[in-house]
């Protein structure tokens, strides 16, 4: 018996401690936000200088007509010595009026634009870029290589103040701030808007403070020429997570990454769950293959690199471990509740207070670290982990309140909820968690039916739009223990791209 | 040694600025999540 009872007790205190890794996560956001604070103090201004590189922009390009006219014309308006400047655009055999374009703009801007032609394309972008690199690296005249989309709006200054931080020699690459520029745009939009503002703007300051970058933004990395040349002079083409490969290996190469969250970059964001849901999966499936193809460097600090620090470890596998964590979290509430249920409410509760206090501190930041993007995004933020999600939070925070709005409902809609029923909702809290992912998934399902129109927006401000991401990397699990093939899925653009006014 | 044109002392103080509101703000949110704590157990626990 005392055996039995101490085998109960052990595994009852197991699955609390499970449920608690949850914390883990909240708490690792949390000090990530607060790191942010401390970027006033730690950064890389006190080694930049005005230093105005030649620098080639490389664009990679497949059936861009639509937009590279318009994206050259606006780099040539970018606030840098138009002889130092030049814009290669590195053609993926288009089969659409890309060349046409790009040739009337070398006519347009003599020696400022350079047409490099695939003839074999459809290989994915780090192809496209090995093409261009090739090229560049054959003379000398590039001293940096700015990697660009072909749709993505660089305000004019930004340049400039990415390059000042190559004065530092021991800076190999630099990124940008990208902003979800689409206008108008959606409820999709908006929340990759204050996603940005979270992975962006929060998340790479708190990265420049620890002195490691997971991430070079594809859109915006400006490399010097020394560091090209160090990482091989090619990008790596076996995943599809290009930047973060390159990202990891100019810090292996022992240079420093720095994100400039002062430069602006506006670029048009999936304004769909499907097209959301597949640039996602592709991002996804990259960081499983970076996590497995770096294993090595996981939690064994360097003195030559940072990406083996602890901290870093933590950030990672946080967000890469969250759908598991999530799984894990309700079926361990699940079975405390059988074995026992008060155990399984106090640690439900604590969980949930945790997860509300780091919800308002991280948020309430996030509004306030970028209040131009906040101003069109706030609700988008605030519903960021969803309606039902908020709920739970409010109710695990303020029971006393909560109850009595409960009552209050049942009590004028005139009916009373039974024992049974109260315990169903328990266990529906319980398992909500794990639970959101599938319910997300319903959102992209329904989105192309008639009534997915209205249906999927609404579902996805319920279930959150956190829980659709951590479904897409459950996603990008899945595709990865099967072997699926790497698709390049290319996200659809249609150019309504813009600055603010 | 990298060969780069030096114009003149690059001007951060909008940055460094911006970034100490930053320390600022962070103060005034953990504030806001203390606020909530101290209601919550006086009042609504």
């Amino acid at each position: 018996m005392t055996l039995l009872h101490e085998l109960s007790l052990g595994g009852k205190w197991l699955l609390v401690c499970t449920v608690m890794i949850g914390v883990v996560p909240l708490l690792a956001a949390s000090y990530q936000f607060l790191l942010v604070a401390l970027h006033s103090r730690t950064n890389h201004y006190g080694k930049v200088d005005d230093h105005l590189p030649r620098t080639a922009i490389l664009i990679p390009a497949w059936n861009e007509e639509a937009v590279i006219g318009a994206s050259i014309d606006r780099l040539m308006l970018l606030d840098y010595p138009r002889d130092r400047l030049r814009i290669c655009v590195v053609d993926d055999a288009s089969t659409d009026d890309t060349p046409v374009v790009i040739q009337a703009k070398m006519r347009e801007y003599p020696g400022n634009v350079v047409h490099m032609r695939r003839e074999k394309g459809g290989q994915g972008k780090a192809h496209t870029l090995n093409h261009g690199l090739a090229i560049l690296l054959e003379d000398d005249w590039m001293e940096a290589l700015l990697v660009m989309d072909a749709d993505v709006i660089y305000e004019p200054p930004s340049l400039k103040k990415m390059t000042r931080h190559l004065a530092d020699p021991e800076v190999g690459a630099v990124t940008a701030y990208i902003k979800e520029g689409s206008r108008p745009g959606n409820y999709m939009t908006r929340f990759i808007g204050y996603e940005y503002i979270t992975a962006q703007a929060a998340a790479r300051r708190s990265q420049n403070v620890l002195g490691v970058l997971a991430c070079l933004a594809g859109g915006a990395q400006l490399h010097s020429r020394a560091n090209i040349e160090a990482i091989g002079g090619r990008i790596d083409t076996s995943s599809l997570a290009e930047d973060t490969f390159t990202t990891f290996k100019t810090q292996l190469a022992g240079r420093r990454v720095v994100f400039e969250p002062h430069a602006v970059v506006w670029a048009e964001e999936p304004g769909s769950i499907d097209s959301l849901w597949k640039q996602r999966l592709r991002w996804a499936r990259g960081n499983v293959q970076v996590t497995k193809q770096f294993r090595h460097l996981w939690f064994r600090p360097d003195p030559g690199h940072r990406l083996g620090s602890v901290t870093f470890g933590v950030f990672w596998f946080c967000l890469f471990l969250l759908p598991v964590i999530m799984i894990l979290i309700s079926a361990s509430l699940v079975a405390l509740y059988f074995i026992d249920f008060p155990l399984s409410w106090a640690t439900f509760h604590l969980l949930w207070i945790l997860a509300g206090l780091c919800y308002v501190f991280t948020t309430s930041y996030a509004l306030c670290v970028d209040p131009g993007t906040a101003r069109h995004t706030w609700k988008e933020g605030v519903l960021f982990p969803g309606l039902i999600s908020i709920t739970i939070i409010t109710y695990a925070c303020f029971p006393r309140p909560a109850r009595w709005c409960i009552h209050s409902t049942t009590e004028l809609l005139g009916f009373h909820l039974t024992h049974g029923e109260i315990h169903l909702a328990i266990l529906f809290a319980y398992i909500w968690l794990a639970a959101s992912m599938p319910v997300a998934w319903t959102a992209r399902l329904l989105e192309p039916k008639r009534a997915g129109r209205y249906l999927s927006p609404a579902i996805v401000y319920v279930v959150g739009y956190g829980p659709l991401l951590c479904g897409v990397t459950f996603n990008s699990y899945v595709k990865e223990l099967r072997g699926a093939a790497m698709t390049w899925d290319k996200t659809e653009k249609s150019g309504k791209v813009g600055m603010p006014a | 040694m990298r060969e780069f044109d030096v114009v003149e002392q690059t001007d951060v103080s909008e940055e460094v600025a911006y970034e100490r509101r930053l320390t600022w703000r962070a103060v005034w949110c953990l504030a806001l999540v203390v606020v909530i704590v101290l209601v919550r157990q006086r009042y609504l626990g």
